[in-house]
């Protein structure tokens, strides 16, 4: 390689340069956090809510496993779509943020297993909750990669991949908690968390690979 | 450079980036030009070949081409590209020394090669005499107490006036002369 080959190589650049548009990373956050809201509240209703919905909205440790899940998909989302560009060192101090909340849902999960044990799991746990799991998560997977890989150009592509796996499975429980009538640590934490578990140790081999450019 | 001369060119390069973002291919090919001097000293020291340089400025200038939409021209220019030079670096060092050639060998116990220990080595005696030899006086002086008289590198240093570094480099080095003469 010669400085003659850099300018050759600027020459073939500026060649094939066109128009392009700035991304702006918060409005395709907010896209697709307005998207995955409407397909987990579709799939909700094509599946059908769970029976006990009215007396799980009526109690408090719900509410707040429902908000606390809500905040740390809101958050992660937005993480994920900050960090999908260059140049973004002020947006990570907003890192800490779901990963403080996500500890919190450790805790709350350990607090509850503790007190209340796993309790009882249905033997028909794979064709039901994992395939719904599946169905509440596939497209909002393949929406945040597609739309992270078009409009950025991550140079945190580990930390990316795991903030987009946190607001999946997020939104994703979130879904299972409107159709699953099942509350106990074992299948609302355990089955349904599961998947993401092994996703999650998948997408730690394949994040950089995935999301490099 | 003073701090009003860097936010002016930090704004000249945001402008251009503007510029190449809406299609100016004189702004973009003068942009780039610009960038190629500050990327290359911004890599240089940090890599171990640094005739490999201009390769690693060449993946910078394609990866800002290809992320040239993510750049947001209210913003400043510098942190932007500068983002993408240490990823680019970074990407060629962890393949670099992926490469089990280019592994890091430490100075503290710089290994002995084997032709040197095991019998069957593709040099004779005498061959690995002339290339002992060869050796400049200091090295020559470093293997001899090192090597052969089994000395640590704190007792060389002592008895030389070398530093303790200097003595690891030194034998290193001679080690890898003998290596490249068998």
């Amino acid at each position: 390689m010669t400085t003659e080959d850099i300018v050759k190589t600027i020459d073939k650049l500026c060649e094939g340069l066109k128009p392009v548009k700035p991304c702006c990373p918060t409005r395709n956050g907010l896209l697709w956090i307005l998207l995955v809201i409407c397909y987990t509240s579709a799939v909700a209703i094509a599946i059908g809510f769970r029976p006990n919905i009215d007396e799980a909205m009526a109690r408090d440790d719900f509410i707040f496993e429902m908000i606390l899940a809500f905040s740390i998909a809101i958050s992660a989302s937005l993480v994920t779509f900050w960090i999908s560009i260059p140049g973004c060192e002020k947006r990570t101090r907003y890192m800490p943020v779901p990963l403080t909340l996500l500890a919190v849902q450790f805790v709350w999960m350990i607090e509850r297993l503790y007190f209340e044990g796993l309790g009882h799991i249905r033997e028909n746990w794979l064709s039901h909750c994992w395939m719904n799991t599946a169905l509440h998560t596939t497209l909002p997977a393949i929406a945040v990669i597609m739309l992270v890989k078009r409009s950025g150009a991550t140079v945190m592509p580990g930390w990316m991949a795991a903030f987009a796996l946190i607001a999946v499975s997020e939104f994703g429980w979130i879904g299972m908690r409107l159709i699953c009538p099942k509350d106990n640590v074992g299948e609302a934490y355990l089955i349904n968390f599961l998947p993401y578990v092994v996703i999650g140790v998948a997408i730690g081999f394949i994040g950089k690979k995935l999301f490099r450019w | 450079m003073t701090e009003t001369e860097q936010s002016q060119i930090n704004q000249h390069w945001s402008e251009l980036a503007a510029k190449a973002q809406s299609g100016d291919a004189n702004a973009y090919r003068l942009l780039l030009s610009d960038l190629v001097p500050v990327i290359r000293r911004s890599i240089i020291k940090s890599l171990p070949n640094p005739q490999n340089a201009d390769d690693v400025v060449q993946e910078v200038l394609i990866s800002v081409h290809k992320a040239l939409h993510t750049y947001d021209p209210k913003r400043p220019f510098m942190p932007w590209v500068q983002s993408i030079i240490n990823f680019r670096k970074t990407d060629y060092l962890r393949q670099h020394y992926a490469q089990h050639e280019n592994a890091k060998i430490s100075l503290d116990d710089p290994d002995t090669p084997d032709y040197l220990v095991i019998s069957g080595h593709n040099g004779s005696t005498k061959d690995i005499e002339e290339a002992f030899d060869s050796l400049p006086d200091q090295q020559k002086k470093v293997v001899q107490l090192m090597k052969i008289a089994g000395y640590s590198a704190e007792e060389v240093s002592k008895k030389t006036g070398m530093s303790v570094s200097a003595v690891k480099v030194s034998a290193h080095r001679a080690l890898q002369k003998i290596r490249e003469k068998l």
